[in-house]
C-alpha cells in the first residue's frame, strides 16, 4: 500500500462510559465508534449535544478513559508517553474565554507548550510566538496582552496558535466556532482552512452545525447516542445520505437560495433523551421507517458505498462495490 | 400609534478615563402584533437597548444621556418606579438568555410561576389552573406532573419553555426575548422558534426577537433591525433585508453565513474585528474601518436615514440602488 | 523602559484601587502611618526601651515623654512603638507562615481530588475541633518562650481556614478549560498547582490574608496577656497592656496608649480587610 494510504490516526472499537456516582449506573458515552484519520484531511463529527461527540475528542488527547483501540502510526497511543502524545495531538476548546488562562499573557499561553513540550528557551519562543501569531493574523505587538484585551474571535485566534505551536500532525477542534459571532465564525473557518494547506494537518472537527461541517470536513462521521450511525465523504453523505438519522439533519439545511432569503429548517428531533435503548437500534422509536427488528437488534455497520458505512437494517449493503480508497474523495475536493 | 417608540437614545457606561458609549442616537418602534427581529454581533448593544427598555441596567455607571422611551404614549425614562414597575413584568415581560441562571435553583417550577402572576384576585386552584394551561400551551405535555420538579430535573428545551410560560402568564403586551434561541440544542431550537410564532398569531403579543443568528430571526420576524456598533443601521421587513439589503453590513453579515451544500468552498468573510466605539467616536460610522465602500465622509460624519420603500437604513453608500 | 512604565502605571493602579473604596483608603493611610511611626520613632528618640530610669519612675504624658514613662521609668512612646513593629511583625509572619501551609495543603487537596482529598480535609476538620490556645500553650510549655515558635504556633493555627478557601477555589477552577489547556500544553501536575490555579486564586487568598494578620495581632496581644507572648524587656502590644492593667488607676496612661494603638491598628487592618472583599471578592 502507499504510505500516504495509511492512517495517522485508527480508531476502532471505541467505547467509553462513564460511572455516575449515584448507585454506580454507567452512562455510555460512546459505543463501538471507529473511524480514520488521514493526513491533510479533516474528519467532522457531528451530532446533538449527548451524542458523545466531546468524549471522543477527550479519549483521543487522553484526558477520558476509554475501551477499544486508538492507534497513532499504528501504535497503540497508551503506549506513547503522555507528552509525545501531546506533541502529535493537539486540542482546541469551545470557549475560547475559558481556555486561556486569563493571568497569562498571549505569550506565555503559546510558550508553554513550546517550553513544556520541545524545551525551547526564551529566544526560540520568541521567534516561535511571533511566527504563529502572524500565522493567525494576531498583530505581534499585542504579545504581551492579558486575554481579556481580546475580543472573543481574537481568543480563539490565540487559542488556535496555541494549539499550532509543537507542530502537532492531529488538531482536535471541539466545537471552536459555536461561541462566536457569525461574522467571526466565518473568519475563523477560514483561517481553519488556509492553516490546513499551510501546514498539511489532520483536523477532527466536532460540531453540531452542518453548515459549518460542510466548509470544513471531506469525511463526515454522524453520531447519535453514541454511536456512528453513518460515515462517509462529504460529498456523498450530502448527496446520498442513507441513515434515516442523517437524512432528517440534511433535510434541515435548505441549501442557500439568496433570492427568496434564507429558508433553514432544523431538525425535529429531541436527541437528549436518546440514550441506548435496550437492544434495538438507538433511533428505533424517531424512526419513520423502523421495522420490529430494529426494536430487538442492534443494526452493525453495513459499507454500502466507497468508504460509506451505514449502520441501519433499511439499507442494503453494497459488496461488489470497489474498495476505492479515498484519493477519489480527495482530487473530487481539488478540483 | 407604535406599541414601543425609542427614540434618539444615546446611553454610555462611565469609565475610571471617559465614556464607553453603548447605545448611539438608536431609534426604533414595534407595532402591535408585530416581530421586531434585532440582529447584530455582541457587543452591537442589542441588549443593552431592550434592558434599557425595562430599566434593569440598575448599574450606577451607566448613563442615558438622551432620548425617549415611549410605550403606549408614556415615557418609561421619566416614569417614577412605580409606574415602571406596573409596566415591568406585566405589560412587558422578559425572557432571558440562559434557562438555567434564570430560574430559581432552590424553587419548583410551580413556586416560580406562581411569583410570575400578578396579584389578581384568584383562588389559588384558578391560579394553578391558569399556570398548567399556560403551561401545556407551550408544549408541556405533562404539565401537572412536571409542575412540581425542580429547575435541574428539566431538559434545557423544557426550561426555555417554562420561562415562555412564565413571561406569557400576566398577559403582556410586548414580549422581549434575549437570544433565546442560543443556549439550546440547534434541533431544539426550531421547536422554540415556531412556538414564537405561535404566541404572536394566536395571542397577538408583540415579540423583540434578539438573536446574533439570522436565519432564527429571519424564520421569526417580521421586520428585521440590523444593529452595529450601538447603532442601528438598516430596518426594513425580513424579506427586504435577506433580499435586498442596502447597508453593506448587512450584506457581508448575510454572505458570511455558512451554509450546507453551497457550491463554493470558500466562505466569504469580514475581515477585521467588532468596533471599539472609543477609538472610532460616535461620529463617524461605526463600519468604516471594515467597510469596502469606506470614503472620508463615512469617517467624519454618521449618515442620515435612508428611505427606501418600507427600508430604512444609514449609509453614504448603499447597496442595491433601486 | 517598558517594564518601567509598567511598574510605573502598577503603582498608579494601585492608588487608583486604594482610592476607590473609602473603607481601604482609611485603613491604609493609618497603618502606614503606624508602620512610618513603628520604624522611625525608636531610632530618632533618645529614649530606649529597655533601659530603667527608677529615679524618675510613672510620669504622666508631657512634653518631654508624649507617652509618659512606665512604673520603672521607661518612655511609653518608644516602648509602644517597639510593641507595635512585634505584634506587626508576628502579624505578617504568622499570617505568611499559614499561607505558605494552607495554600499549598489547600490547592494540593483541591486538585488531587477524591480519597486523598478527603483525608487531607478530614485531618483539617480534626485540627479545627482542637483548642488552638490549649495547643499554643503546650508547645510554649515545652519549647520555651521563643518569638519565633510563637510565629510557627500562631501560623500553625491559622493555616486551616486558608487551606478550605483555596480548596474550595481549585474545585471550581480545575475543570475550566484552561487547566485541560495547560494539561495539553504538557504541564506537570505540580506546575499546573504552582503556575495556574493558586495564582488564579490571588483574589481571596489577598482578602483572607488581609484578614489574617489583624486575627493574629489579636491572638498574639492575648497570648501575651497571659504571659505566653513576648518576654520583657521586649514589648509586644498585648504585653504593654497586660502590664498596664497593674497600674490602670494610679497610671491611666500606660494602659492607655497602647490599647488605642492596638484598637487602631486593627481597625485599619480590619477596614482594609474589607474594603479588599468588597472590591475583590463583590456579592454578585
Amino acid at each position: 500500500m502507499l504510505p500516504s494510504t495509511q492512517p495517522i490516526l485508527k480508531i476502532s472499537g471505541l467505547d467509553i462510559a462513564y460511572k455516575s456516582r449515584l448507585k454506580g449506573l454507567k452512562t455510555v458515552a460512546a459505543e463501538g465508534v471507529s473511524f480514520n484519520v488521514y493526513k491533510n484531511e479533516t474528519v467532522g463529527l457531528i451530532g446533538e449535544s449527548g451524542a458523545g461527540k466531546s468524549s471522543i475528542a477527550n479519549a483521543i488527547i487522553g484526558l477520558v478513559e476509554g475501551e477499544g483501540d486508538i492507534l497513532l502510526h499504528g501504535k497503540e497511543i497508551s503506549t506513547y508517553s503522555s507528552l509525545d502524545r501531546y506533541k502529535k495531538i493537539q486540542y482546541i476548546f469551545q470557549d475560547p474565554t475559558s481556555s486561556l488562562d486569563p493571568r497569562y499573557s498571549v505569550f506565555r499561553s503559546i510558550s508553554e507548550p513550546l517550553i513544556n513540550l520541545l524545551g525551547y528557551d526564551g529566544t526560540q519562543c520568541d521567534t516561535r510566538v511571533r511566527e504563529l501569531l502572524d500565522a493567525v493574523g494576531i498583530p505581534t505587538n499585542k504579545m504581551h496582552n492579558l486575554p481579556h484585551e481580546f475580543s472573543g474571535g481574537q481568543k480563539q485566534r490565540i487559542a488556535i496558535a496555541r494549539a499550532l505551536a509543537v507542530n502537532p500532525e492531529i488538531i482536535l477542534a471541539d466545537e471552536p466556532l459555536s461561541s462566536l459571532d457569525i461574522s467571526v465564525q466565518a473568519q475563523i473557518i477560514h483561517l481553519f482552512q488556509d492553516l490546513q494547506k499551510k501546514f498539511e494537518l489532520a483536523f477532527i472537527f466536532i460540531s453540531h452545525d452542518l453548515n459549518v461541517i460542510w466548509y470544513l470536513s471531506d469525511y463526515i462521521v454522524v453520531l447519535l447516542g453514541g454511536v456512528i450511525v453513518e460515515k462517509a465523504p462529504k460529498k456523498e453523505l450530502f448527496q446520498h445520505p442513507a441513515h434515516p438519522y442523517t437524512k432528517e439533519l440534511l433535510s434541515t439545511v435548505i441549501t442557500n437560495d439568496k433570492e427568496n432569503g434564507i429558508a433553514k429548517k432544523q431538525a425535529f428531533i429531541d436527541a437528549s433523551d436518546m440514550q441506548n435503548p435496550e437492544g434495538g437500534c438507538i433511533f428505533y422509536t424517531k424512526c419513520s421507517i423502523a421495522q420490529k427488528e430494529c426494536m430487538n437488534n442492534k443494526p452493525l455497520s453495513k459499507k454500502v458505498g466507497p468508504d460509506h458505512w451505514v449502520t441501519c437494517y433499511n439499507v442494503k449493503a453494497q459488496e461488489n462495490c470497489f474498495t476505492q480508497r479515498r484519493e477519489g474523495a480527495k482530487a473530487q475536493r481539488k478540483s | 400609534m407604535p406599541l414601543l417608540t425609542i427614540k434618539n437614545l444615546t446611553t454610555s457606561f462611565k469609565e475610571s478615563d471617559g465614556f464607553i458609549p453603548i447605545l448611539v442616537d438608536l431609534s426604533y418602534s414595534i407595532d402591535t402584533g408585530e416581530v421586531l427581529g434585532i440582529v447584530g454581533e455582541s457587543g452591537s448593544g442589542k441588549t443593552m437597548s431592550v434592558k434599557t427598555v425595562l430599566g434593569l441596567c440598575s448599574d450606577k455607571d451607566y448613563r442615558i444621556q438622551s432620548g425617549s422611551i415611549l410605550f403606549s404614549g408614556n415615557d418609561l425614562l421619566a416614569l417614577n418606579g412605580k409606574y415602571l414597575r406596573s409596566i415591568r413584568g406585566r405589560e412587558i415581560t422578559m425572557i432571558f438568555q440562559d434557562s438555567l441562571s434564570a430560574l430559581n435553583p432552590y424553587l419548583t417550577i410551580r413556586t416560580q410561576l406562581l411569583e410570575a402572576l400578578p396579584n389578581a384576585n384568584l383562588l389559588k386552584e384558578e391560579k394553578l389552573h391558569k399556570i398548567i394551561e399556560t403551561l401545556q400551551w407551550v408544549g408541556f405535555a405533562d404539565a401537572e406532573d412536571k409542575i412540581s420538579s425542580y429547575p435541574f430535573e428539566l431538559s434545557g428545551g423544557m426550561r426555555q419553555r417554562v420561562l415562555t410560560a412564565m413571561a406569557l402568564l400576566p398577559d403582556p403586551k410586548l414580549l422581549i426575548a434575549d437570544e433565546p434561541t442560543s443556549s439550546i440544542d440547534a434541533t431544539l431550537s426550531k421547536q422554540i422558534l415556531s412556538l414564537f410564532k405561535k404566541i404572536n398569531e394566536e395571542k397577538n403579543i408583540s415579540i423583540i426577537f434578539i438573536s446574533h443568528n439570522f436565519s432564527h430571526v429571519a424564520s421569526v420576524s417580521n421586520r428585521i433591525l440590523v444593529m452595529y456598533g450601538g447603532r442601528a443601521v438598516e430596518v426594513d421587513t425580513a424579506d427586504g433585508v435577506l433580499a435586498k439589503p442596502a447597508h453593506p453590513y448587512t450584506r457581508a453579515l448575510l454572505d458570511s453565513i455558512p451554509l450546507a451544500g453551497s457550491s463554493g468552498t470558500t466562505l466569504p468573510f469580514i475581515p477585521g474585528d467588532p468596533p471599539d466605539l472609543r477609538e472610532i467616536g460616535i461620529n463617524a460610522c461605526p463600519f468604516y474601518p471594515r467597510c469596502r465602500f469606506v470614503t472620508d465622509e463615512c469617517k467624519s460624519s454618521f449618515p442620515d436615514k435612508n428611505t427606501r420603500n418600507t427600508k430604512e437604513f444609514f449609509c453614504y453608500h448603499p447597496l442595491n440602488p433601486s | 523602559m517598558n517594564t518601567n512604565q509598567n511598574k510605573r502605571s502598577r503603582a498608579l493602579q494601585y492608588i487608583k484601587f486604594m482610592n476607590s473604596n473609602i473603607q481601604l483608603r482609611t485603613g491604609t493611610i493609618i497603618i502606614v502611618f503606624f508602620i512610618v511611626c513603628a520604624l522611625l520613632v525608636p531610632i530618632l528618640s533618645s529614649y530606649s526601651f529597655y533601659k530603667n530610669d527608677l529615679d524618675l519612675g510613672p510620669v504622666s504624658p508631657d512634653a518631654v515623654h508624649f507617652f509618659g514613662t512606665d512604673d520603672l521609668g521607661r518612655d511609653m512612646l518608644v516602648r509602644c512603638m517597639w510593641g507595635l513593629r512585634i505584634s506587626l511583625l508576628i502579624g505578617i509572619c504568622a499570617t505568611s507562615v499559614s499561607l505558605f501551609i494552607g495554600v499549598i495543603y489547600g490547592a494540593i487537596a483541591g486538585y488531587a481530588g477524591g480519597r486523598a482529598d478527603m483525608l487531607m480535609m478530614r485531618f483539617v476538620d480534626m485540627l479545627y475541633a482542637y483548642p488552638f490556645i490549649f495547643f499554643v500553650i503546650i508547645l510554649m510549655v515545652v519549647f520555651g518562650k521563643n518569638i519565633f515558635l510563637l510565629f510557627a504556633a500562631l501560623g500553625a493555627v491559622q493555616w486551616l481556614t486558608i487551606s478550605r478557601i483555596v480548596r474550595g477555589q481549585v474545585l471550581s477552577l480545575k475543570n475550566r478549560d484552561f487547566i485541560k489547556a495547560a494539561r495539553i500544553s504538557g504541564c506537570s501536575a505540580l506546575k499546573i498547582i504552582f503556575l495556574h490555579l493558586i495564582p488564579n486564586c490571588f483574589g481571596p487568598i489577598i482578602v483572607y490574608t488581609a484578614m489574617t494578620v489583624p486575627t493574629v495581632i489579636m491572638e498574639e496581644s492575648f497570648l501575651s496577656f497571659l504571659g505566653l507572648g513576648v518576654q520583657a524587656p521586649m514589648a509586644s502590644l498585648g504585653s504593654l497592656i497586660s502590664d498596664g492593667v497593674e497600674y490602670m488607676e494610679t497610671g491611666a496612661w500606660i494602659l492607655f496608649f497602647p490599647g488605642v494603638i492596638l484598637c487602631l491598628v486593627l481597625f485599619s487592618l480590619n477596614f482594609i480587610a474589607e474594603g479588599l472583599r468588597q472590591k475583590i471578592d463583590p456579592v454578585r
